[in-house]
C-alpha cells in the first residue's frame, strides 16, 4: 500500500517532522484505508495498536513494543494525531498522569545530514529512535539568565515509549525531558 | 518567497530593517517579496523602489486586524466555553486594534488603491473606533486585493487551536466570500511551536473542505534568528510593558527563512509553498505610477488653461514689481514662462499663488523661501519678495529643464496665523483632497536607550537617569560617546548591569518607532487623498497620511509646506505696537522697505542683534563684527557665509581677507571675476558655480545645474572623473588654458558641495532686514514681540529681557493692576511689563479673570484680590512672591505689607473666603503669625535683591531685577574678571578672566573631526562668546554640562579676521551667593500656568542637569572658582 510504504522506518528518519503524514492520514483514515484493514482483520479507528495489545492481566513483557515492527502501528497512530500535546505536559500536578516528566542528562547521537537524533543512551541502555515525531523549540526569558530556556525538543519514538530528548542551545547539552509509556 | 514580511514599519512589532530584508530576499535568488507590515503601508514606497533596485517583484500588503467572520455578533456574547483568545493590539497609536489578523495583497494598482481606500475607512471611522476592518467594507472594496486568513492570530486558527473547528470553518467561509473568487487562500505558519502541527492539520482540513486553497508563510518579523531579542524588546516597549511583552512568543522562528527550511517545514504538502509562486505570479503586474505629476485642480475660468491664467498673472506681477519694466525682467519672465509650460507645472504654481494670495487678502504676513526665490514668476506672482534680477538667482537653479522634478515652493506664514491658512485649504480644496504629510520617527541613543530600559522592566527613574545627559547622537554611537565625552564620564551607563540594555539599544539605531505629522507638510490631491494613501488619525487630532514627504514626493504628488515662522508673528506684533504708540502711518510696512538705512548696517555691524533673524546667533554675531555688512548683498552673504557648508569648506577667512583688503581678489579665470565680483572671488553660492561653468567651459545653465547636482550628491570617484573630462573638454574647447581650467574644476569641486542657496539666503535677508529695523527703531516693541512669540530664535527669554535692560528698556514686574497675559509695552517705548502669562499656577480661567475685574476698578489689596478673582492658593501665592501685588494694601505701620507678611496672611484670607464666602475691610484685623523681618527697608517688598531674583528665575525664568551675576560684581571684580562690554578694547591674545552664565552651549561638526564647544555666555554687561577646543574640553566637559555659571581664563582673540572671542584655557564653576551664603537660583525651577509657553519658553522649566547633586556638591565644595 502506498501509505505503508511511505512509513516504512527508513522514511521516518528522513526528516524531523513529515507534515504531508498528518494531513494525508487525517484525511484518509476514515474512508477507503479503513476498507482495507477490516479485509485484512486488523482492529480498526483510533488508538488502534492500543486496542490491538492483549490487555489481559496475565503479565506484560516489561516493553510494550520490543521491536522496530512492533512499534511501528504506535508511531502511525501518534502521526494521525497531531493533538497529542507535549508529554511533560500531561504530568499532573500530584506526580500522576500519563507522563513523567523528567530532567536528565543524557548522550545523544545526532546525524548531522539529517539533522536529528538517532540513538541516545539512557541508564547504560541505547535507545534507537524509530521515528522523529515532532520538534519545536523554545526561547524565553533570554533577559533573565538563571531562568532562560533555549531548547529544541524532539519528540522520538524509540524502544518503550516516546521520549521527548531536548537540546540546549545555550549551554550545548542533551536531556531527557518527558517520557509517555 | 515570503508573503507575510513585517518590516520596522510595523512600528515596535517588527526588527527587520527594509534594506535588509531586500537584500536577504535577493541574496537567497526569491523572485518576489511581499511587505505586509501591521494596519498600514508606511514602509511600501521605499520598499517597491529598493525591490525594484534589486531585481526583485514586490508585493504590496498589509495585515489588518479584521472584525470576526466565524460568528454572529460579538465575542463577547459567546458563552465562556466558546469564546477565542483575542489576540494582543497591533499597530501604533491611533491605527492599532486587538483582533483577529488577516493578510492582504494588492494583485494590481486598482488593488493598492483599494487597499489605501481600506485602511483610511478603517483608521479615519472614529478618532476612538479601534481599527478593525469591517466585513461589509472588505466586502466593498476587496477588487484586486488577495486575501490570507492570517498568521497564528487569525480568527481560524485560534478557534483550532482552541478546539473549535467548525468556528474555523466558518470563519474561512465567510472571509473567502468577501473577496473575488479564487482570490483567498488559507495561510499556514509553522513556528515551531507544540501547536503548530495540530493548527496546520485543522487548517488544511478545513481549507479542503470548502475548496480553498493553503499558502504557506513564516510571519516574518526579524531578518536572523538572533534578531528575536529586538523583536521582543520592541514589542515590549511598544505595549509599555517588561519583557516579555504582550505577546509572549515562545521561541525565535519569525525569521526569514530561505526557500528550502520553508519546504523542509511544510514537507508533505508541496502545495502550500508552491501557492507562494502562484500569488507571486498573479501579483507581477503591480505597478506603481511612478515618475508622473499628478497635481490638484486650480481655479481655472472656462476658455482658460492653466498656462494662459499663470501667464497672465505673472505679466500683471511683473508690471506691479518692476517700475520701470526692465528688458532683462521682461526676457526672464518668458524663458520661465516658456520652460514652465514645458515641464508642465502651470498648474502648481497656480495652487501656491492661491494660498499665498489668501494669506495677504486676509493680512496674514508670509514669506517664500527656498531655491523658489531663483524665480522672477515666483516673485511676480508675490510668492517670494527677493528680486531675482537684482540679485543674479538662477532660474535653472530652482527648475532645471534636465531634470523634470516636482518644484518645492515653501513659504512661511505667520506663525499665530497659520491655522486661518490650514482652513482656507480645506475648504478649498475639499476635506478628501487633504491631509497632514507624516515623519517616520526614529531611535536617537536616547530613546534607544529608553526603548530597551522599559523593556527590560527598570523603574522610570532609572530609566529617565539612563537616558538622559546621553549627547543627541546616533544609538550605534552610544559607547563612543560614554568613552570619550567628558560630559558622559560618569554617566550610569557605565555600569556593568546595564551591559544588555547597551547593547540592545545600539542595535536599535534608527529604528522607526512611531508615525509623527510634518510640522507644515499638507498633501493636496486631485483625486481623494485616501486613493493614493492610507490616512489616520495623529495624535493631534488631525488627519494625517501614512507616508512621509519621500514618499509622497516618490508618487508624484504635491505636497506644500505651510510652514508657521514665529519671526513673522513677531514682525506683525511689533509693527502693531508700534503703530499704537506713534500713530499708523508713521510705521511703513517692513518688507517694503528699501534696505538702505545705514543706522541699521551700524546696529547688525556692532553684533548687536539679539532677535534679528538669521543674524542672531553667536557665530553670526562673530562674523557681523568681521564682515561689517554695509548693503543688502552683505546680508545675503553674511546669511549665507555662516552653514556648515560654508563653515567646513573654510570660505570665510578668504572671503572676509579679501573684503577687507588683507589679500589680493585671485581668479584663474578672467570670466569668473565677473561673476564672483560680489564675493571677491571666492564660490560662496551654488548659483556661482552655473555662472563659473558657464562662463570658463560654456555650459548652458541647465547643464551646468546638472554638473553641480552630480558633484554634490553622493558622487564616486569614477563618476567625478568623468565630470572632470567632461567640463575640461568643453573648456579647452573654447580656448581656455589648461592649467586654468584644472584649477577652475579644483575649485568647483572644492565648493560645489558646500554652496549655499542664493535664493534662499536672499529670501531670508528679506525678513532679517526687516527685524533689523525694528530693532533699531522700535526696540521696546520689538523685544515685546518676541517675548510674546517665544519660544523663537537662538536666544532664552531671560536674554531678550537681560539685552532689553542694557539698551535702557526698563523691565518692569508683574503686577496684577498693570499686567495683561502678554508682554506689554509702556512708558512711551522705554518700558516693557512682563506678562501674567508665565508666572507659575496662572490658570486660564484667572488670566482672563484679572483683566476684566480689574478695568472695573484695580485691585485694592490681597484680599480684594481674592475675593474678586477667587484665585487659587498656589496662583496666589506665585503672584506674591513674583512681587505682583507688591505695594497693595495697607498695614497697621501705615506701610504696604511686605511679601512675607501677604504670605503669611493668604492662608488666613483664604480659609475666611471658604467660611464666609467673602473677606472684606475687616481683613486687617486679622493677626496673622508674626514674620521675619524685612530685609530690604528700602524695597516695598521687604525682600533682598537676591531673594527677589531667586523668585523671579524661579517662577517666571527672567531676572527682572538685575543679572544674577550683578549681586557678586564686587566679589568677581577681586578676582580680576573683565566684563563684556571692555572686552573689545583689550588687545588679541590678551589673557583674560570672565565669568558669564551659559545661555548656549554648541558643539558642531568641525572639519578636523575634532570635538569644539562654542560657549554663549551672559554677564551683567553683555554677551561672551568662547570657544573650547578639544583639550579643554576633555578636562573641563563635565564642568560645562553640570553648572550653569563659570569662571573662564583663556585667551582673547580680537582681530578682524578671526573677530572677538575667547579661547578657554581652564573653565571653572561659579555660584552666586545670598549674604547668608546660601545659593541664587540661575535658571526657571517651575513650569508656568497652562496658558504658558510650551517648552522652551520662558515657561518651560530648564533641565536641572544633574542639579541635585551638583548644586550639593557645589556647597559641598564651596566652589567659587577658587574651589578646595
Amino acid at each position: 500500500m502506498w501509505w505503508w510504504n511511505r512509513f516504512s522506518t527508513a522514511r521516518f528518519r528522513t526528516g524531523p517532522l513529515n507534515i504531508r503524514t498528518y494531513v494525508r492520514y487525517t484525511q484518509d483514515i476514515n474512508s477507503a484505508t479503513q476498507a482495507v484493514f477490516r479485509a485484512k482483520g486488523w482492529v480498526v479507528g483510533r488508538n488502534v495498536a492500543i486496542k490491538r495489545y492483549d490487555s489481559t492481566p496475565t503479565g506484560q513483557p516489561l516493553e510494550l513494543f520490543d521491536s522496530a515492527h512492533s512499534r511501528r502501528p504506535v508511531i502511525v497512530e501518534l502521526l494521525r494525531s497531531p493533538w497529542i500535546v507535549r508529554a511533560s505536559e500531561l504530568v499532573r500536578r500530584d506526580g500522576g498522569g500519563a507522563t513523567k516528566r523528567v530532567e536528565e542528562p543524557l548522550t545523544v547521537e545526532w546525524d548531522v545530514h539529517r539533522q536529528c537524533p538517532v540513538s541516545f543512551v539512557r541508564a547504560n541502555r541505547r535507545y534507537v529512535v524509530d521515528a522523529v515525531v515532532q520538534v519545536w523549540a523554545a526561547e524565553r526569558r533570554w533577559w533573565d539568565p538563571r531562568r532562560q530556556v533555549s531548547r529544541r525538543f524532539f519528540r522520538v519514538v524509540a524502544r518503550g515509549g516516546v521520549y521527548d530528548l531536548a537540546f540546549d542551545r545555550a549551554h550545548g547539552g542533551w536531556s531527557l525531558t518527558g517520557i509517555q509509556d | 518567497m515570503h508573503l507575510h514580511t513585517h518590516s520596522h514599519f510595523s512600528f515596535m512589532d517588527g526588527a527587520a530593517p527594509l534594506d535588509g530584508l531586500v537584500a536577504r530576499a535577493a541574496e537567497l535568488d526569491m523572485p518576489a517579496l511581499a511587505l505586509t507590515d501591521h494596519q498600514g503601508l508606511s514602509g511600501v514606497i521605499r520598499f517597491y523602489s529598493a525591490c525594484r533596485a534589486a531585481g526583485i517583484a514586490p508585493i504590496i500588503g498589509c495585515e489588518v486586524v479584521v472584525e470576526a467572520a466565524g460568528i454572529t455578533g460579538e465575542e463577547a456574547d459567546l458563552p465562556p466555553e466558546a469564546r477565542l483568545d483575542m489576540p494582543a493590539r497591533v499597530g501604533f497609536g491611533r491605527a492599532s486594534a486587538p483582533g483577529f489578523h488577516l493578510t492582504l495583497l494588492a494583485r494590481d494598482f486598482e488593488g493598492y488603491r483599494n487597499l489605501c481606500r481600506l485602511l483610511s475607512r478603517t483608521h479615519l471611522r472614529g478618532a476612538e473606533v479601534p481599527s478593525i476592518v469591517r466585513l461589509r467594507d472588505l466586502r466593498e472594496l476587496s477588487g484586486g486585493l488577495i486575501g490570507l486568513s492570517g498568521c497564528g492570530n487569525g480568527e481560524a486558527p485560534q478557534a483550532i487551536a482552541m478546539g473549535h473547528p467548525g468556528r474555523a470553518g466558518a470563519a474561512l467561509a465567510h472571509l473567502a466570500e468577501c473577496f473575488e473568487p479564487e482570490s483567498f487562500y488559507v495561510e499556514l505558519v509553522h513556528t515551531l511551536t507544540v501547536a503548530s502541527p495540530r493548527v496546520i492539520s485543522g487548517l488544511v482540513r478545513a481549507a479542503d473542505e470548502r475548496g480553498l486553497p493553503v499558502v504557506a508563510t513564516n510571519d516574518v518579523h526579524y531578518l536572523h534568528a538572533r534578531d528575536h531579542r529586538l523583536h521582543d524588546v520592541l514589542s515590549a516597549a511598544g505595549a509599555r510593558m517588561a519583557l516579555p511583552g504582550p505577546y509572549d512568543r515562545p521561541n525565535s522562528e519569525l525569521w526569514f527563512k530561505p526557500a528550502a527550511a520553508m519546504r523542509e517545514l511544510f514537507a508533505g504538502l508541496e502545495r502550500a509553498c508552491d501557492a507562494t509562486l502562484e500569488i507571486a505570479a498573479r501579483c507581477a503586474g503591480f505597478e506603481l505610477p511612478l515618475g508622473e505629476f499628478h497635481f490638484p485642480g486650480a481655479d481655472i475660468p472656462a476658455g482658460e488653461t492653466p498656462y494662459s491664467v499663470l501667464a497672465k498673472e505673472s505679466w500683471r506681477g511683473l508690471e506691479r514689481r518692476y517700475q520701470p519694466m526692465t528688458p532683462e525682467a521682461i526676457r526672464r519672465l518668458q524663458h520661465e514662462l516658456a520652460l514652465i509650460d514645458q515641464m508642465g507645472f502651470p498648474e502648481y504654481f497656480l495652487v501656491v499663488k492661491e494660498i499665498v494670495d489668501f494669506a495677504k487678502r486676509s493680512g496674514i504676513r508670509c514669506s517664500g523661501r527656498g531655491s523658489a526665490g531663483d524665480s522672477i514668476v515666483s516673485y511676480a506672482l508675490g510668492i517670494t519678495d527677493a528680486d531675482p534680477v537684482r540679485h543674479d538667482l538662477l532660474f535653472e537653479r530652482f527648475l532645471n529643464p534636465e531634470r523634470r522634478q516636482m518644484p518645492d515652493i515653501d513659504v512661511d506664514f505667520d506663525s499665530a496665523r497659520r491655522d486661518e491658512i490650514i482652513d482656507f485649504i480645506y475648504k478649498r480644496f475639499g476635506h478628501e483632497h487633504v491631509a497632514m504629510v507624516a515623519t517616520v520617527n526614529t531611535t536617537t541613543a536616547r530613546s534607544a536607550v529608553r526603548i530597551a530600559a522599559r523593556a527590560f522592566g527598570l523603574p522610570i527613574a532609572e530609566v529617565n537617569s539612563l537616558s538622559r545627559h546621553l549627547p543627541w547622537v546616533s544609538a550605534r554611537k552610544i559607547r563612543e560617546v560614554l568613552a570619550t565625552y567628558p560630559e558622559c564620564r560618569d554617566h550610569p551607563l557605565h555600569d556593568p548591569r546595564y551591559a544588555s540594555v547597551l547593547e540592545i539599544a545600539e542595535r536599535l539605531d534608527r529604528t522607526p518607532t512611531h508615525l509623527g505629522t510634518h510640522l507644515g507638510g499638507f498633501i493636496i490631491t486631485r483625486e481623494p487623498v485616501a486613493s493614493w494613501m492610507p490616512l489616520q488619525w495623529a495624535a493631534k487630532g488631525t488627519v494625517v497620511s501614512q507616508y512621509d514627504k519621500d514618499d509622497i514626493e516618490t508618487l508624484g504628488l504635491v505636497k506644500m509646506d505651510i510652514l508657521g515662522l514665529r519671526t513673522h508673528s513677531a514682525i506683525s506684533q511689533a509693527v502693531e505696537l508700534a503703530r499704537a504708540r506713534v500713530g499708523e502711518s508713521a510705521v511703513p510696512e517692513p518688507f517694503d522697505l528699501v534696505p538702505d538705512d545705514p543706522r541699521v548696517y551700524a546696529q547688525v555691524s556692532s553684533a548687536d542683534t539679539v532677535g534679528m533673524f538669521q543674524l542672531e546667533s553667536s557665530g553670526q554675531r562673530n562674523l557681523s563684527t568681521r564682515l561689517k555688512p554695509s548693503c543688502f548683498e552683505d546680508i545675503i552673504a553674511q546669511i549665507s557665509l555662516f552653514r556648515p557648508g560654508p563653515l567646513e569648506a573654510e570660505m570665510i577667512v578668504p572671503f572676509i581677507r579679501r573684503r577687507h583688503g588683507l589679500e589680493p581678489v585671485s581668479v584663474p579665470h578672467e570670466g569668473m571675476r565677473v561673476v564672483l565680483a560680489d564675493t571677491y572671488g571666492v564660490i560662496v553660492y551654488q548659483e556661482q558655480v552655473l555662472l563659473v561653468a558657464r562662463a570658463v567651459a560654456g555650459f548652458d545653465l541647465a547643464e551646468a545645474d546638472s554638473l553641480r547636482r552630480a558633484m554634490t550628491k553622493g558622487r564616486s570617484r569614477e563618476e567625478m572623473e568623468r565630470i572632470r573630462g567632461h567640463f575640461l573638454e568643453r573648456a579647452l574647447g573654447r580656448g581656455v588654458d589648461a592649467e586654468v581650467a584644472v584649477e577652475v574644476f579644483r575649485q568647483l569641486e572644492g565648493f560645489a558641495a558646500y554652496g549655499f542657496n542664493k535664493a534662499h539666503a536672499a529670501c531670508f535677508a528679506v525678513v532679517s532686514y526687516a527685524t533689523a529695523w525694528l530693532r533699531t527703531y522700535y526696540p521696546a516693541e520689538f523685544a515685546t514681540a518676541i517675548l510674546n512669540n517665544e519660544p523663537m530664535g537662538f536666544y532664552t527669554p531671560r536674554l531678550v529681557v537681560n539685552d532689553a535692560r542694557r539698551h535702557g528698556i526698563s523691565i518692569l514686574p508683574p503686577h496684577v493692576n498693570a499686567s495683561d497675559a502678554c508682554y506689554t509695552v509702556e512708558q512711551e517705548g522705554s518700558a516693557i511689563r512682563v506678562g501674567l502669562r508665565d508666572v507659575h499656577e496662572m490658570t486660564a480661567r484667572l488670566l482672563e479673570v484679572l483683566p476684566r475685574e480689574r478695568a472695573v476698578r484695580p485691585f485694592r489689596d490681597l484680599a480684594d484680590l481674592l475675593r474678586r478673582t477667587r484665585a487659587g492658593v498656589s496662583a496666589a501665592e506665585s503672584l506674591i512672591r513674583i512681587g505682583a501685588l507688591d505695594g497693595l494694601g495697607i498695614t497697621e505701620a501705615g506701610r504696604p505689607p511686605t511679601r512675607d507678611e501677604l504670605l503669611v496672611l493668604l492662608p488666613e484670607l483664604k480659609a475666611v473666603l471658604a467660611r464666609e464666602g467673602s473677606a472684606g475691610d475687616d481683613v486687617l484685623c486679622l493677626a496673622p503669625a508674626p514674620v521675619r523681618a524685612a530685609e530690604d527697608d528700602s524695597h516695598v517688598s521687604g525682600w533682598s535683591p537676591a531673594r527677589r531674583l531667586s523668585a523671579e528665575l524661579e517662577l517666571v525664568g527672567l531676572s527682572l531685577t538685575d543679572h544674577p551675576l550683578a549681586l557678586a560684581t564686587a566679589d568677581l571684580e577681586g578676582r580680576g574678571v573683565t566684563w563684556a562690554r571692555d572686552l573689545h578694547e583689550l588687545p588679541d591674545r590678551s589673557k583674560v578672566r570672565v565669568c558669564g552664565v551659559r545661555e548656549r552651549a554648541q558643539t558642531p561638526r568641525t572639519r578636523s573631526g575634532k570635538r569644539t564647544c562654542f560657549l554663549t555666555l551672559e554677564d551683567p554687561t553683555g554677551l561672551l562668546d568662547v570657544v573650547v577646543f578639544s583639550d579643554t574640553l576633555a578636562r573641563c566637559g563635565d564642568v560645562i554640562v553640570k553648572h550653569r555659571a563659570y569662571l573662564i581664563d583663556g585667551t582673547l582673540q580680537n582681530n578682524c579676521e578671526r573677530g572677538l572671542a575667547i579661547v578657554a584655557g581652564d573653565i571653572k564653576p561659579y555660584v552666586v551667593r545670598t549674604a547668608s551664603g546660601a545659593p541664587v537660583r540661575m535658571r526657571r525651577g517651575v513650569p508656568s500656568g497652562p496658558m504658558g509657553p510650551s517648552l522652551g519658553g520662558a515657561g518651560a522649566p530648564e533641565e536641572e542637569s544633574w542639579g541635585g547633586a551638583v548644586i550639593a556638591a557645589e556647597e559641598r565644595a564651596g566652589w567659587n572658582g577658587s574651589g578646595p
